[in-house]
């Protein structure tokens, strides 16, 4: 695989990955990928691996990029925000279209990442959002990742509380999070950021059945024609601690970046 | 609640457990005093996708200290669970 790795961002404290397109002369757009968070994180790793190679194997360019504070760029979670990652997509789009030579660039987000990527869209020059189950409603979002961790603590035996309101920083399952980074996700509204953005959206809901749920209606009738929207039947894989066959995501994304 | 609908509620709970956990089994073949998490290979990521599973199917919100293991152990268990939330909030099963 030909891929490059590189630093970004002030003082090189962000890190990234290229994926060259492998046929042509050159690419037209790239595509950003912005992941999720913490946990989903590190469950679909191996997901955008997969369609970051797919995507360079069908002639686009791809940046993958790890926001400050998590994976191989520079800080400490407590560090991490949506409102400094936001600035980091900002930053690794301008890095994607220097790499690649392309005028036009995607920023395709998984879940929290698509809602990072709606923010950041406006003022990252992007032409267009692919969004991967995105979190619509941050304050739900957080709720339920709270939740999640409850069961899991009382599931190996623990007391599964949740974390006290005036704790400073709090764990996520061994992420320790910033009070001021948790209410900065509780107060993340992507439809209201996706009316900011002017260009099109592309979303992919990723379900157990391919009736529109009732987050993709909302999307649907707030964008209206601007909206691209398609269910694929795949587990959840940014829940998943064991692999899960993405190939329907990546081929259904394929298709949409071809056509 | 008669009979027959406490059947369905159960039979309905099989049914999400197999489609949100992706099980390749009939839901048929889960019984209703089955401890999912040793007899159905459900680790606590896919208990809490049966938590909002059941949420969803049944229009109702499972919160607070509601939100405990011992509430989702069976099919029975989340059945109860679920007759509790729908003869409290007064308020009918949705359609799937």
């Amino acid at each position: 695989m030909d891929e490059t790795l590189f630093r970004f961002g002030d003082g090189g404290a962000l890190f990234g990955a290229y994926h060259p397109p492998l046929h042509g002369a050159g690419a037209e757009a790239a595509v950003l990928f912005c992941p999720p968070f913490a946990e989903e994180k590190k469950c679909s790793y191996r997901t955008f691996v997969r369609a970051a190679r797919a995507f360079a194997a069908a002639g686009v360019a791809c940046v993958r990029f790890d926001y400050f504070g998590t994976g191989d760029s520079e800080g400490d979670f407590r560090q991490f925000s949506p409102r400094r990652a936001t600035d980091d997509v900002t930053a690794a789009a301008a890095k994607a279209r220097e790499l690649s030579g392309a005028s036009r660039t995607l920023l395709l987000g998984l879940r929290l990442g698509g809602t990072l990527a709606l923010a950041a869209a406006p003022r990252a020059g992007a032409h267009r959002v692919i969004l991967w189950q995105p979190v619509l409603d941050g304050a739900a979002f957080f709720n339920r990742t709270i939740q999640r961790q409850m069961l899991r603590k009382q599931l190996i035996g623990g007391p599964g509380a949740a974390p006290a309101d005036n704790d400073a920083v709090i764990d996520l399952d061994g992420f320790p999070l910033s009070r001021a980074a948790a209410d900065e996700i509780r107060s993340l509204d992507a439809l209201a950021l996706a009316d900011a953005f002017a260009g099109p959206v592309s979303l992919l809901q990723i379900s157990h059945n391919e009736t529109p749920s009732r987050e993709s209606r909302r999307l649907i009738d707030a964008l209206g024609d601007r909206l691209t929207f398609t269910v694929v039947r795949c587990e959840p894989f940014w829940n998943r601690i064991d692999l899960a066959d993405t190939t329907p995501v990546i081929e259904r994304t394929v298709s949409w970046l071809k056509g | 609640m008669t009979d027959s609908a406490a059947e369905r509620i159960e039979d309905r709970i099989k049914h999400m457990i197999v489609e949100r956990c992706f099980l390749d089994i009939d839901p048929s073949t889960i019984d209703d005093d089955d401890v999912l998490i040793r007899r159905r290979d459900i680790d606590s990521l896919k208990l809490f996708e049966i938590v909002v599973g059941a949420e969803d199917e049944f229009g109702i919100s499972v919160m607070g200290e509601e939100f405990t293991v011992d509430h989702f152990r069976t099919v029975k268990d989340i059945a109860d669970c679920v007759r509790q939330h729908l003869s409290t909030e007064d308020a009918g099963p949705t359609p799937r």
